[in-house]
């Protein structure tokens, strides 16, 4: 597989960052932690932040993949095991993001049409970036990362533009806070796919600081938003399910420009097909893993089986998808904050042994 | 064949697109515009019907196959047991679904707000269509009817009634009407949210007969209260909480014996002379009735209306709020070297409010700076002798001080109303608890009726004028 | 074999055309055979400095001939060249006191004289365009560099046509690989004939099913030897003005001639609208149908007043209105192009003002509709050379659109983007210096910064040579 170079790593990194954080998550942080709710991402950017320094450290030390490091260092069961977890987590991530998506569109903007619509855009055109190369997937996400960036830039900037209100802090305690962050990890832990493909980023000295820069930006324009629409709603945060649409919504006078809330809609879909070509990528890779005898033909259409069943079966409201993302994932997301770092912080102490003997 | 069976199979993406052609590409072709499908309504009403049902006026925008791109509205008129239901009556009338995603207010009847308003809005907040950030106007007359006027208004004239609205929230009165905002004043501290009110009358010359002298004559004329006395004199209202009334301005404490008959004065004048009310502002009006907005707002507790405030009242609540924008201040009979016994009417340029709180013996004191920037545009006098425009803009010290005082009883005015129905619409609390979290966790739990803690907040306004 | 039967085979070789001229000199009992095409030989050449001279000739001997002749072509061939140089506008020339065959260029025939080519016209700058002659053309580059280092390699393809064919480079810039690449296709190119460059196109691209143009061709000399000096091999064909340059990246497209003649801010304004164009001609029709039947709620209501008011008497359903003028908008086109000049204009009348007015008047066809498709088309003729590609796309984006919405179109742009980064030709990626990302290219990307501060050669192939000025 063709490799990519460290900005395309970052503009992914950058695209990963927003992945269900602008749309349905603040108003769900909302109901647990209030106002307070700013620190819950404060709280899991940090854990993001420590697993990308990881990352960094381990790709410093070693230029195999992670499964053969875990393979060499914990066998070959181990790495079997580890990359299911991982499969089933991107996995649910796909899902959770394409059901918050699919439910923002058929609230808004699709009123009157079917699921399978949505099936039919989002599957193969995330099929098809995962199954061309690495390369392709990393340079689409660079083409698009100068629209991506001037609507973020556009929409930021609109949010701010109406808060006129302060809403009411210290009603919740550190518990709530917490609890409302454990609640919502499987919102967080992205950054996880660098691992999957730590053999394909191509890694000089010093590009470590390129991937800090671009994500702490990304980190920085959610956290912006996320302050615009807790300052512009207070009391009602709730009540908006689709943050970043809705702080865009807020601005009663448009002028000669019409409705400007639809740009954060074009925004958002080019976030939802580009984040769910990652998590798919991803999770074809980690399948390739566990099965090197199947390609990634066999891995798409297992993927894309499964998928249907779960969209179909499982969760078709944004009650069912809540209640997913509040119960079943967090547990999923234990992968990407606690199995991944404790096996990268493993090998970083195993080499640092061995060197020093 | 089969090599184009094979080439095809090669390229999944033709194979997708060709999927998509068949599935959704030819049924395209006979698909009807949405514009078609859905009724744009860009209004709607709600009016408490017969056995309590909901009576729903839709102000439709009515397509009409011409080239002068008229817009044609209807009003359409449905009832049911609960505002869907009506919801569903209408669009069966029309034979459109009802699309509310260009809803830009909702107009409901002031009887609903006697009870708990919110229960008829639940259906109107819980779709996604339509925004929260679309008005809220509460009036007295029919929904309906008022959507007539506002069909004729906004079919005949460019004047648009949602233009007028917005710009009255955002410039004149401050008023922010919105569902956005009477929901956060509901799961607010005190629960208190504001509601435009605009009026309707039958006589559509009086609608359009506009009267500057707006809310400020209007206590003149009742009470005969002409100078800054007037809003503060209501402290006398407040019998029960001296700590507010003894810490306010200093002309207030000047002339608290005036309290009493002011704000009965007033309160008379908002109920019951709605006619008086409907000579100012502007609003434009043809036959069926006139749409009268003169900023007046209804007071709610619990979504439930609890008082009516003039133009008047809500200029005195956002000078302590800071978002008095743009609008006027009148000073009547005032005399120094240059002018005898005139009125001035000072153009506000500029305002700009500083909160800040402190404890003193567990007691919140909140310090309100208000930095005034003010312009003399219009002195009247008796002898009518027309002064040089440099004399007009070298405003006295002692018409400062004037304004000073008028502004210092202004505000004062507008806080013990507040105190008086129990309504935090200056969001203290918010104020309060985010600087002093714990302080004022003690003081609420030292308070016997946490909704009164505002009759024991002090205020301390000091205004500084300056002439611009 | 004497040279008269030696001419008559030819002459049965060459199926006996009416053109096909033999004619025999006899001298002391030595023969001199000619054969030639009349048709396409200069015939008072071949009288005054071929026949003559060769006819006072006492001694007709091979050397003797050769030394008479009064032609600086001319060159020794084998027996198995003597059809190809016939067909190439050659005196062939046998002697029977020697078995050595001559062969004479005096090739005539009537060559247009370089002119502005209409592909390509500028307001400032050269107006020279390629010919049909493909020595015109060398001429034309090679008075465009002085310098040693311009190397052109000829080679013939095509069974039946046997066309020239050029490979043109500069010696110490371009890639020696691409070169050898290049060569290495033509050579194997396994094919009849080639009427056009254009032929040759799908046997030097990875991907010659491609709707998109994965070789740069040009008309313009001026323009060849700025992407000959950039590293980039030109490819002459024969009877052809069109000449091919590769490794190609789409920039190219956006790149116009005039850019470089005029001030550099116009110039990167000017790149910047015609990327708005592009946009616009892809997705314009596209995404005004998918407002209208799915997403009429994200349009503000002045713009769905006018819409649902000029709709309303329209007796087709939006998908139909909108294919129906985008094919009559095509049609009209197609017509314009073909018919004669003052036809065209009669066309344009008709289409424009008959067409369009009266539909509109008629309750045909609605004014917004009309409005999008024309601006979609016109927004085509920002970057012609692409217009082809354009046109399809805009179709395709068109039926997304109507089929499944915006979902569908942004879909659709993701997989075009993916689709065109999967591109690669001669170490080329189909989309730099855009993705990947390469600063030193944007200068001459979307803007296009001083000449000055243009100092070295694309980074997005491989070039000998990067720098370009101190």
């Amino acid at each position: 597989m063709k490799s990519v170079n460290v900005y395309q790593t970052a503009i992914m990194l950058f695209i990963i960052v927003f992945a269900n954080k602008i749309l349905l998550l603040p108003s769900l942080l909302y109901r647990t932690a209030s106002a307070e709710s700013v620190f819950c991402y404060l709280i899991a950017f940090t854990l993001e932040i420590l697993l990308l320094t990881l990352f960094i450290f381990l790709k410093r030390k070693y230029s195999t993949s992670f499964s053969s490091l875990i393979k060499a260092k914990l066998g070959k069961i181990s790495m079997v095991v580890f990359y299911v977890l991982l499969m089933i987590f991107f996995f649910c991530k796909c899902v959770l993001i394409y059901n918050v998506t699919y439910i923002f569109f058929k609230d808004l903007i699709y009123k009157n049409s079917g699921s399978f619509l949505f099936i039919i855009c989002f599957l193969p055109i995330t099929n098809y970036l995962a199954f061309s190369s690495f390369r392709v997937l990393g340079r689409t996400c660079q083409i698009f990362f100068p629209i991506i960036l001037v609507v973020l830039i556009f929409c930021t900037v609109t949010s701010l533009v109406g808060v006129n209100d302060i809403p009411l802090f210290f009603t919740t305690g550190a518990g709530d806070v917490f609890l409302a962050t454990i609640k919502h990890i499987s919102s967080f832990g992205d950054f996880v796919f660098l691992f999957v493909f730590m053999d394909k980023i191509e890694f000089k000295a010093g590009d470590g600081k390129k991937l800090y820069f671009f994500a702490l930006i990304a980190i920085l324009f959610v956290l912006t938003l996320a302050v615009a629409f807790y300052f512009s709603y207070t009391y009602t945060s709730f009540m908006h399910p689709y943050a970043i649409f809705e702080t865009m919504g807020k601005v009663k006078d448009y002028g000669g420009l019409g409705r400007i809330d639809s740009v954060a809609v074009v925004l958002v879909i080019i976030l939802t097909y580009l984040q769910m070509a990652i998590y798919l990528k991803s999770f074809v890779c980690c399948f390739c893993e566990v099965f090197p005898k199947l390609n990634s033909t066999y891995a798409l259409i297992s993927f894309d089986l499964t998928f249907l069943a779960v969209v179909y079966l499982l969760i078709r409201n944004l009650e069912k998808t809540v209640l997913y993302a509040e119960s079943v994932l967090p547990y999923f997301s234990l992968i990407s904050f606690f199995l991944v770092p404790l096996c990268a912080i493993i090998f970083l102490v195993a080499k640092d042994k061995k060197e020093g003997k | 064949m089969k090599k184009w069976f094979s080439h095809i199979f090669k390229v999944p993406m033709l194979l997708v697109l060709l999927f998509v052609v068949l599935i959704y590409g030819f049924p395209a072709l006979g698909k009807d515009a949405e514009v078609d499908e859905f009724a744009i309504v860009t209004a709607i009403g709600l009016d408490r019907g017969e056995n309590d049902e909901v009576d729903l006026s839709l102000l439709t925008f009515m397509p009409v196959a011409e080239q002068n791109f008229k817009e044609n509205y209807k009003v359409v008129k449905a009832s049911g047991k609960s505002v869907l239901e009506a919801m569903d009556y209408a669009g069966l009338y029309l034979g459109r679904e009802i699309g509310l995603n260009h809803v830009k207010m909702v107009v409901i009847n002031e009887d609903y707000f006697t009870e708990n308003a919110s229960v008829e809005m639940d259906y109107l907040v819980r779709d996604k269509s339509l925004a929260l950030s679309t008005s809220i106007i509460c009036t007295d007359a029919k929904a309906s009817e008022f959507l007539d006027a506002v069909q004729k208004m906004d079919s005949s004239s460019s004047i648009k009634v949602d233009d007028i609205i917005t710009f009255n929230n955002k410039y004149i009165y401050s008023t922010e009407s919105t569902f956005e905002s009477f929901y956060k004043g509901l799961y607010s501290k005190t629960k208190s949210s504001l509601v435009s009110f605009i009026s309707l009358v039958d006589n559509a010359d009086e609608g359009l007969t506009a009267d500057s002298s707006g809310g400020q004559s209007q206590n003149g004329s009742q009470g005969g209260q002409s100078s800054g006395g007037s809003g503060q004199s209501q402290n006398g209202s407040q019998g029960g909480q001296p700590n507010g009334q003894s810490q306010s301005s200093k002309g207030g404490q000047k002339e608290q014996g005036e309290a009493n008959k002011s704000s009965q004065n007033e309160e008379q004048s908002q109920n019951g002379e709605q006619s008086q009310n409907s000579s100012q502002g502007g609003g434009g009006g043809s036959q069926g009735g006139a749409l009268i907005n003169d900023g007046k707002s209804i007071l709610c507790k619990n979504a439930q209306m609890v008082a009516s405030l003039s133009n008047n009242d809500m200029k005195n609540i956002n000078l302590a709020s800071g978002a008095f924008k743009k609008g006027t201040i009148i000073i009547e009979n005032f005399s120094d070297d240059v002018f005898k016994n005139a009125r001035l009417t000072f153009d506000i340029q500029n305002i700009s409010v500083r909160r800040k709180v402190q404890f003193k013996n567990g007691q919140p004191i909140v310090n309100l700076s208000l930095k005034l920037y003010v312009k003399l545009l219009e002195a009247k006098e008796e002898d009518l002798e027309i002064k040089e425009n440099i004399d007009i803009k070298n405003i006295s010290k002692k018409a400062i001080d004037a304004l000073t005082e008028k502004v210092k009883s202004s505000i004062a005015d507008g806080i013990n109303l507040l105190r008086e129905y129990r309504c935090d619409i200056l969001k203290i609390y918010t104020l309060l608890n985010n600087s002093h979290p714990f302080e004022t966790k003690k003081f609420m739990e030292s308070l016997e009726d946490e909704g009164n803690f505002l009759s024991s907040v002090i205020f301390k306004v000091s205004p500084r004028i300056y002439s611009v | 074999m004497n040279i008269s039967k030696k001419m008559e085979k030819i002459k049965k070789e060459l199926h006996y055309s009416f053109d096909v001229t033999s004619r025999l000199l006899t001298k002391n009992g030595d023969e001199v055979g000619f054969i030639y095409l009349k048709s396409f030989t200069d015939n008072l050449i071949f009288s005054s400095a071929i026949y003559e001279p060769i006819s006072k000739c006492e001694i007709l001997t091979f050397e003797n001939i050769k030394n008479f002749i009064q032609s600086n072509d001319i060159k020794e061939i084998k027996e198995g060249e003597i059809l190809e140089n016939i067909m190439k506008g050659a005196v062939v020339v046998f002697s029977s006191s020697s078995p050595k065959i001559l062969s004479i260029d005096i090739q005539k025939f009537n060559a247009r004289a370089p002119s502005e080519p209409p592909t390509a016209p500028v307001i400032q700058g050269p107006r020279e365009g390629f010919t049909e002659d493909i020595k015109t053309n060398i001429g034309l580059l090679r008075k465009r560099f002085f310098s040693p280092n311009l190397v052109l390699k000829n080679l013939s393809v095509g069974k039946e046509t046997k066309t020239t064919v050029v490979v043109a480079y500069l010696h110490g810039i371009a890639d020696r690989k691409v070169v050898k690449e290049v060569m290495k296709k033509l050579k194997n190119i396994d094919t009849d004939g080639v009427v056009d460059s254009y032929y040759l196109m799908p046997y030097l691209t990875s991907r010659p099913n491609s709707l998109f143009k994965q070789i740069g061709n040009s008309e313009k000399p001026d323009i060849v030897s700025a992407k000959l000096l950039e590293g980039r091999v030109a490819i002459l064909v024969d009877n052809t003005p069109m000449v091919l340059t590769l490794p190609f990246v789409i920039l190219e497209e956006m790149q116009n001639t005039n850019d470089y003649y005029t001030n550099y801010i116009y110039a990167s304004l000017l790149r910047f609208i015609r990327m708005i164009g592009i946009f616009l001609a892809l997705l314009g029709p596209g995404v005004y149908i998918a407002l209208q039947l799915f997403h009429y709620n994200v349009l503000p209501i002045k713009y769905l007043i006018t819409i649902a008011d000029s709709t309303q008497q329209i007796p087709f359903t939006p998908f139909i209105e909108i294919l129906f003028i985008s094919l009559l908008f095509q049609i009209l086109y197609e017509v314009s192009l073909r018919l004669p000049s003052y036809l065209g204009l009669a066309t344009s009348v008709v289409g424009a003002l008959i067409l369009g007015d009266t539909g509109v008047k008629a309750g045909l066809i609605s004014p917004p509709a009309v409005i999008v498709v024309a601006i979609a088309k016109i927004a085509l003729y920002t970057i012609p050379e692409q217009s082809a590609q354009t046109t399809v796309l805009q179709f395709i984006f068109l039926v997304i659109g109507a089929s499944v919405g915006l979902l569908g179109i942004v879909g659709g742009l993701i997989y075009v983007i993916a689709y065109l980064n999967s591109i690669e030709n001669f170490g080329a990626p189909y989309l730099a210096p855009f993705s990947p990302f390469i600063i030193s290219d944007n200068k001459d990307g979307v803007v296009r910064a001083p000449l000055l501060n243009m100092k070295t050669r694309p980074k997005s192939f491989h070039t000998e040579n990067i720098r370009r000025q101190k």
